[in-house]
């Protein structure tokens, strides 16, 4: 049995979905009273490509620029995934043909939207089957090396929303200042953040540690599943569980940051590919985007919190779990 | 009459001092000393349209605080004035990092997490003189292990040491005394919360009791 999962939207992208999630956010669903991840199981993951041109973006570019943003993921050191450019296609994305299709697609309704990735998925298995992703043609798009002025860059936008087809969904690690008309981003640390830097720029072509934590953790080999840990523990406010905070684990040896959310009334997380080693750990609410860019309506999200630091220097085990940590936090 | 009991007490002292083959036994309290490591950056990449620094969302001081302990040593005599001696130091500091300037205001916190610290040394003695009160100077070099919380993670260094201390012998027997020593030890290696490979110097002082055999 399998149906597509529903699509949810930011100025980046898309995802959260009906179901419960787990920790990262990696997207899931519900089977049996229990979470489970969605992935793919069998790889190469096949894809198509739209043979459509944009202004700016021939389809042969716009090819080589999918399959670029690809390697990115599947070069991550530690991890099992590959991919494989099946051909053009004039087939549009987002069809539920149990084919991955990826291309252009005219949205000029979303005019914040500036791709979106579909799945569809084995609701028993979590097993993904077809994954499609649209680039909103309302936008100017480019594939310059550096990047052009005003134009949004493809390779940034396909990166994010290749992880989405991954199997990730959306990082917390940003912050944003309210403007009219929306959120502008004043800095993120992931290029799974729900909202894009401005038109021009090229940073988010570089996977940062919070995206390669959440790969890894999706479909990270035995061997560097032994040589990373995790953290499990709860975020609390006079004594109760908060839902939807989110957590940050900062290793001060290199800087790395990996961000993980509470995902129910306990208040309880985890974050998985660390660094053996300290980690600070801090929790903040989730006020730097709209809350149902990362959890559906299922999670009770409070953000009425201060952010603060836990008081305890948590040691990462190697291939293990520093458990039972607790950030005690305060009403704003 | 100044002169005879000065002769007698250097001819009773020197009857006592320890000769080629004698061991010694010590051990005492330790005071260790701290370091700081390099203020870590919790960073962000900066949107381009809002600025060039990277966003800070906070920062963090590592530390490695200052400790109390235990020592011991068993060290034997190869001539009148210079001995050799093993000894491990045992110690309990506390790796803390505090959080500042947080972008959102998150209240200042220290975070800790206790580790337990071994250093397992030799080193070579030189006694400066035959009386009650015998200073000395010592140099050597040592084996660290400090094992983090849970012993998720052992890490490991060297260190070498000069310092130097007194020797207060008790009664006419002079095998009971007390000692006293300060060190400044040059440590490589170990757990590190910065990037930078650089060796740390860490003061110690010890106190304790000695005897001769």
């Amino acid at each position: 049995m399998r149906r597509i999962a529903s699509l949810l939207v930011c100025l980046v992208c898309v995802v959260v979905f009906g179901g419960g999630v787990e920790a990262y956010l990696k997207l899931g669903t519900r089977a049996n009273g229990r979470s489970i991840s969605l992935q793919w199981k069998q790889l190469p993951i096949r894809y198509f490509v739209t043979n459509r041109s944009v202004s700016g973006v021939t389809a042969t570019q716009f090819q080589q620029t999918i399959a670029h943003a690809f390697s990115t993921w599947d070069s991550v050191e530690g991890v099992a995934l590959s991919s494989q450019f099946a051909g053009f296609t004039s087939a549009p994305p987002l069809d539920d043909d149990s084919v991955s299709v990826i291309g252009f697609a005219n949205r000029p309704n979303l005019d914040r939207v500036l791709g979106q990735t579909s799945f569809t998925f084995d609701v028993v298995t979590g097993e993904l089957v077809e994954s499609d992703i649209f680039f909103n043609a309302s936008f100017q798009w480019s594939v310059a090396q550096a990047g052009e002025t005003d134009r949004f860059d493809l390779e940034s936008i396909a990166l994010h929303e290749i992880g989405h087809l991954h199997g990730l969904g959306h990082s917390g690690l940003g912050e944003t200042e309210l403007r009219a008309g929306g959120r502008r981003v004043l800095g993120a640390e992931a290029v799974m953040f729900p909202i894009a830097f401005s038109a021009g720029t090229t940073l988010d072509r570089t996977l940062r540690a919070d995206d390669i934590a959440g790969i890894r953790d999706l479909y990270g080999t035995d061997t560097s599943r032994r040589a990373t840990g995790s953290i499990s523990g709860r975020v609390t406010k006079n004594g109760v569980g908060v839902a939807g905070a989110h957590v940050v684990a900062f290793n001060p040896s290199n800087g790395k940051l990996v961000g993980g959310f509470t995902l129910d009334d306990d208040g309880s997380f985890v974050i998985a590919g660390l660094d053996p080693g300290p980690q600070v750990l801090r929790a903040e609410p989730l006020d730097d985007a709209e809350t149902d860019s990362f959890f559906d309506a299922t999670v009770n999200v409070d953000v009425n919190f201060k952010p603060a630091f836990s008081t305890r220097l948590i040691v990462v085990p190697i291939g293990g779990t520093a458990r039972n940590v607790e950030i005690k936090v305060v009403p704003k | 009459m100044l002169v005879v009991p000065s002769i007698a007490r250097a001819q009773l002292v020197g009857r006592d001092l320890p000769r080629m083959g004698t061991f010694e036994i010590s051990g005492g309290a330790l005071w260790s000393g701290g370091y700081s490591f390099e203020t870590a950056l919790a960073n962000e990449t900066r949107n381009p349209t809002t600025g060039t620094a990277p966003l800070t969302l906070f920062q963090g001081k590592p530390r490695l605080d200052t400790a109390t302990g235990a020592e011991a040593h068993l060290g034997m005599y190869l001539g009148r004035r210079v001995s050799i001696e093993g000894g491990v130091q045992f110690s309990r500091p506390s790796l803390t990092v505090r959080t500042s300037a947080d972008f959102e205001n998150a209240p200042e916190t220290t975070a800790a997490s206790p580790i337990t610290q071994y250093v397992i040394d030799g080193s070579l003695l030189y006694q400066f003189r035959s009386g009650r009160l015998g200073p000395f100077v010592s140099v050597g070099a040592g084996y660290l292990r400090q094992i983090l919380e849970n012993n998720s993670i052992v890490e490991t260094g060297n260190e070498i040491h000069g310092g130097g201390g007194v020797k207060y012998w008790f009664g006419g027997g002079r095998r009971f005394g007390f000692r006293a020593e300060a060190r400044v030890s040059s440590r490589s290696g170990g757990v590190s919360l910065d990037a930078l490979a650089k060796r740390r110097l860490v003061p110690a002082v010890s106190a304790g009791l000695v005897y001769l055999f």
